[in-house]
């Protein structure tokens, strides 16, 4: 870079020969520089620490861990949220019981995105026939509300953490085979697919080495903020006791457990759960509108 | 106009009859029987028997191909094979539900419809009052947000509006009831209106009841049970209608007719309402429409969090009875209204924006 030497006002940045920087690494940037993804990077980390080393640090059975003696106390120095109906320290199960939420969120969106990702691109790849026959039953499945049709999936599949992930996912499918969709639809008619064709690359691989790439930043945008809605649907399920079982330290099981103890003033026992899904929530949904502005290549300017 | 009414209806057929087969297999995807599944496994044979046939279990699922077949082996006359090919689970259940007929709840014996009618107004009542608190605060906050962007309400507002759409509802409703009503006695906690009190039963709506009755004390009691459900359920449209409103109007307040508006010396409260707010407002009717699915999904976790004798509530004591015709005609009643909902906002939507309306 021999130019810059010879710049005679700002030597530090010459726009000309300016460091080649990555799309991703352009992302990255701007997406560091934004408050509030910053803080929905802070709560998401918490919760990923708390989940994974949860069980290392502490090893916990919920079926051993009551203590009729502790029965509903109010948060102490000995039990910092205090103690549910059973004599369980909340703080403890609240940290154990991020891993489910998460995990829900992870597997249930990774459903969608698999089964609507593939449904959605084959659809807008292979148009015709095809198209009208996937998009017309994502439009059925659509016409539901979604949280109406995760109960009503895990009503007749039976309760349990497996079909709550089931359930979830079969609502994810069709956003995003509608988002997969409209995004092979509006690439391949770039110039860059036009001439791919023309050089005689292979429907095939332009499918998977120059479509797919370019959906990804708007699929990572609505994966992130679909673990938010995962994580919120989930804890409904949990709460109405569709969910994960008790004793298990689910969060919406939880409050499912202890919310009737509220009428005697134990508000500990339904601030903290709570709480933990809202931040949960709250911080998927702040990455994720950070990611879109980040991700969104008109923004680069 | 009519011309685009009557397209948006007939494209809207094809969904509908999707929705009415899906809720349809909905029962085939029970694991086991569902007659025995519904009843216990301690039922009778008689009455495992008797739920089949009432659900026309017994028969095939989408087109019965036995009758024609006898027709063709001559075993029964071309008519009654046609007919035949017809009497199927799906075509009976679609049949039953055109006529108006909704089937019995399997524990009550009660028809459903009956059952419909009056769980219907308490849920409609609650969703009409949740959605006026949601517009009623949220296009103010949207406005006075855009109008003085990046100022301490702005802020406020908007990280509210934040938090408000990553609460879950339930705990919202949980939290509201320990405050205003264990703590503080402000409100009560559960149910419409107190059980020593009737109500003549007109409309089923509580309040419009209570005024038709002349009786300003239930009205008054009817609006009290109402207020924490309400809110509730109305946060998170609240939430999503302000950001939305504020978007909206920010997008406006750049056009150059604002300026010009500014320029000729109106006051800021004519362009504001006048020429902003009458434009902003297209997306926000939409997204106003499009919240109305949620309420009705959300009803289910409000109404059962508060004892409100709605559908919402009986969809989930109707699950956990395992009373599964109920849980059928409750989800296709919510999703077809939710569908008439979305049809009358783009309708709404075609009459306010002449450019969709002529395309």
């Amino acid at each position: 870079m021999s130019e810059t030497t010879f710049s005679p006002v700002d030597t530090s940045v010459d726009w000309a020969v300016r460091k080649h920087r990555s799309l991703w690494g352009d992302a990255w940037r701007r997406l560091t520089s934004l408050n509030t993804a910053r803080a929905g990077m802070v709560i998401i980390s918490v919760l990923l620490v708390g989940a994974l080393l949860a069980p290392v640090v502490h090893h916990y059975d919920p079926k051993t861990d009551s203590s009729l003696r502790d029965r509903l106390k109010p948060p102490s120095g000995e039990h910092i949220l205090g103690t549910d109906n059973l004599g369980r320290d909340v703080l403890v199960r609240l940290i154990h019981g991020a891993r489910y939420s998460l995990l829900v969120g992870i597997i249930s969106v990774g459903i969608g995105l698999l089964i609507g990702g593939i449904l959605g691109l084959l659809a807008g790849f292979v148009g015709r026939g095809l198209d009208n026959l996937i998009m017309r039953i994502m439009d059925i499945i659509l016409a539901f509300p979604a949280m109406l049709l995760a109960i009503a999936i895990v009503a007749v599949r039976g309760p349990g953490l497996n079909n709550t992930m089931v359930a979830v996912g079969v609502v994810f499918v069709p956003i995003f085979a509608r988002l997969a969709r409209s995004m092979v639809l509006s690439i391949r008619e770039q110039d860059y697919i036009t001439a791919a064709t023309c050089v005689g690359v292979s429907r095939f691989r332009i499918l998977f080495r120059h479509i797919l790439p370019n959906t990804l930043s708007p699929i990572i945008v609505q994966s992130t903020l679909g673990l938010g809605s995962a994580i919120l649907w989930a804890a409904g399920l949990g709460f109405l006791g569709l969910g994960q079982q008790p004793p298990k330290p689910e969060w919406g099981a939880m409050l499912s457990d202890s919310y009737k103890f509220l009428a005697k003033g134990a508000w500990w026992v339904i601030v903290p759960p709570g709480a933990a899904i809202m931040l949960a929530v709250l911080g998927f949904n702040l990455l994720g509108d950070g990611l879109r502005d980040a991700l969104d290549p008109r923004m680069q300017t | 106009m009519t011309k685009y009414i009557i397209r948006r209806l007939i494209s809207l057929l094809p969904t509908l009859l999707g929705v009415t087969l899906l809720v349809f297999m909905f029962i085939h995807l029970i694991p086991g029987d569902p007659a025995v599944v519904m009843l216990g496994e301690h039922a009778s044979a008689e009455n495992v028997k008797r739920i089949r046939q009432q659900l026309g279990l017994d028969k095939p699922l989408l087109l019965n191909f036995e009758a024609p077949a006898q027709a063709l082996r001559g075993e029964i006359g071309i008519g009654e094979g046609v007919k035949g090919l017809f009497d199927s689970q799906y075509l009976g259940f679609l049949g039953r539900l055109l006529r108006g007929d909704l089937g019995r709840s399997v524990h009550e014996k009660t028809p459903i419809a009956d059952l419909l009618k009056l769980k219907f107004p308490a849920t409609i009542e609650l969703s009409l009052l949740s959605m006026a608190f949601a517009i009623a605060v949220g296009i103010p906050a949207g406005i006075v947000s855009a109008t003085r962007r990046n100022s301490i309400f702005d802020g406020l507002s908007m990280v509210g509006s934040l938090i408000g759409v990553s609460m879950p509802i339930f705990w919202l409703g949980l939290m509201l009831i320990y405050f205003f009503g264990v703590k503080l006695g402000w409100f009560p906690t559960y149910g419409r209106l107190p059980v020593d009190l009737s109500l003549e039963r007109v409309t089923g709506l509580y309040t419009v009841d209570s005024i038709l009755a002349g009786d300003v004390r239930a009205l008054g009691l009817a609006l009290k049970h109402l207020v924490m459900p309400s809110v509730a359920l109305g946060t998170i449209p609240m939430a999503i209608i302000a950001r939305m409103t504020r978007s909206a109007m920010l997008e406006v307040l750049q056009e150059d007719y604002i300026r010009t508006a500014y320029a000729k010396g109106l006051s800021e409260r004519t362009v504001i309402i006048r020429h902003a707010l009458k434009n902003a407002f297209l997306p926000v009717i939409t997204i106003i429409g499009l919240q109305i699915g949620g309420l009705l999904a959300g009803a289910i976790m409000t109404e059962t969090v508060f004892s409100w004798p709605g559908v919402g509530k009986w969809v989930y004591d109707a699950i956990l009875a395992r009373d599964y015709p109920v849980v059928q005609v409750a989800v296709l009643v919510i999703t077809l209204l939710i569908a008439l909902v979305n049809l009358l906002v783009d309708i709404s939507y075609a009459f306010l924006n002449p450019k969709i309306r002529f395309e």
